[in-house]
């Protein structure tokens, strides 16, 4: 008998659907530097559900069931959620989601909000926001660089 | 002092897009118990960021930006992603959502896996699971269930 997976303490998880979730896990690990923490197969190949961990934060993610209106990213006209990952040094991550064949959107800049980002898709088309914050920013002052983009 | 991540968000969360957010923020307020959180409106009235938090954490989402290929799910004809949180009584929860007239699709069961979960929709048709875990589950035992569901 093997232990359960140690538990998450997050409270709010994305869960996401994929047509080939195999290989959405294995670009997530190899790419973005996700753990897989637990994965039940299903015997028709598919994966029923699956966990993956990131600097101890989780998504988890499964094989598309359009049956039941979940579909993965790319059978979909456009996507209704993208994910926000917070990571402790985002060139770093930015570097190794490249190396790594990731379609990078936008390089890593630094935002009016005060986060370093840069944004890129897994195999499916999904988008991935990568973050570090480097400054705080106050509310006020963030909608002031609102405002005054226009 | 700058935190990364910031107090108050954990490491990964989910960014939704809304149509018509500010109904939906109110819903996801009063049905599923979120606090509002950082708001910043758009010059055209549409909004460009919104924070909401429960038990610490926080999710975000922002009015639909179709020239960026990021729409409301309402408009989709399906979804590519599910929001599961974690509250601490779930039949509370439950009781309070359906009573704020939030679209149920399951009632609160009990999950082979050891979670208590109920199903529901917001306005716009995002689909929320809500879980509380009652019952420490083993791998072995997870495999077994679903293997004999499927005979």
């Amino acid at each position: 008998m093997t232990d359960s997976p140690a538990p998450i303490e997050q409270r709010i998880v994305p869960a996401l659907s994929y047509d080939d979730a195999p290989a959405v896990i294995e670009f997530l690990c190899r790419a973005f530097g996700f753990e897989e923490r637990f994965r039940l197969d299903m015997p028709d190949g598919s994966v029923g559900h699956a966990s993956l961990t990131i600097g101890g934060a989780e998504i988890t993610l499964a094989s598309a069931y359009p049956e039941g209106g979940l579909g993965g990213p790319a059978s979909l006209p456009h996507l209704h959620a993208s994910m926000m990952v917070y990571v402790d040094d985002v060139d770093a991550h930015f570097a190794q989601a490249q190396s790594e064949g990731a379609k990078i959107l936008q390089e890593p800049e630094d935002q009016f909000y005060g986060d370093r980002t840069y944004r890129a898709t897994d195999p499916e088309g999904g988008h991935w926001w990568f973050h570090q914050q480097m400054t705080e920013v106050s509310a006020e002052d963030m909608q002031a660089s609102i405002d005054s983009q226009d | 002092m700058v935190q990364n991540p910031p107090e108050g968000t954990q490491r990964i969360l989910p960014y939704l897009n809304y149509a018509d957010p500010k109904p939906v923020i109110e819903f996801l307020i009063n049905a599923f118990g979120f606090e509002q959180g950082l708001l910043l409106d758009m010059p055209d009235g549409s909004v460009g960021h919104c924070e909401l938090r429960m038990n610490g954490e926080t999710l975000m989402l922002s009015s639909e930006f179709p020239e960026g290929g990021l729409s409301s799910p309402r408009s989709l004809g399906g979804v590519h992603a599910t929001v599961l949180v974690y509250v601490d009584d779930v039949e509370a929860h439950f009781e309070h959502a359906k009573a704020a007239g939030a679209q149920i699709v399951e009632e609160p069961t009990d999950q082979f896996y050891g979670d208590r979960t109920y199903r529901a929709l917001d306005p716009e048709g995002v689909g929320w699971e809500f879980h509380q875990h009652v019952r420490d589950v083993t791998p072995e035992e997870m495999a077994a269930a679903l293997a004999s569901m499927d005979e």
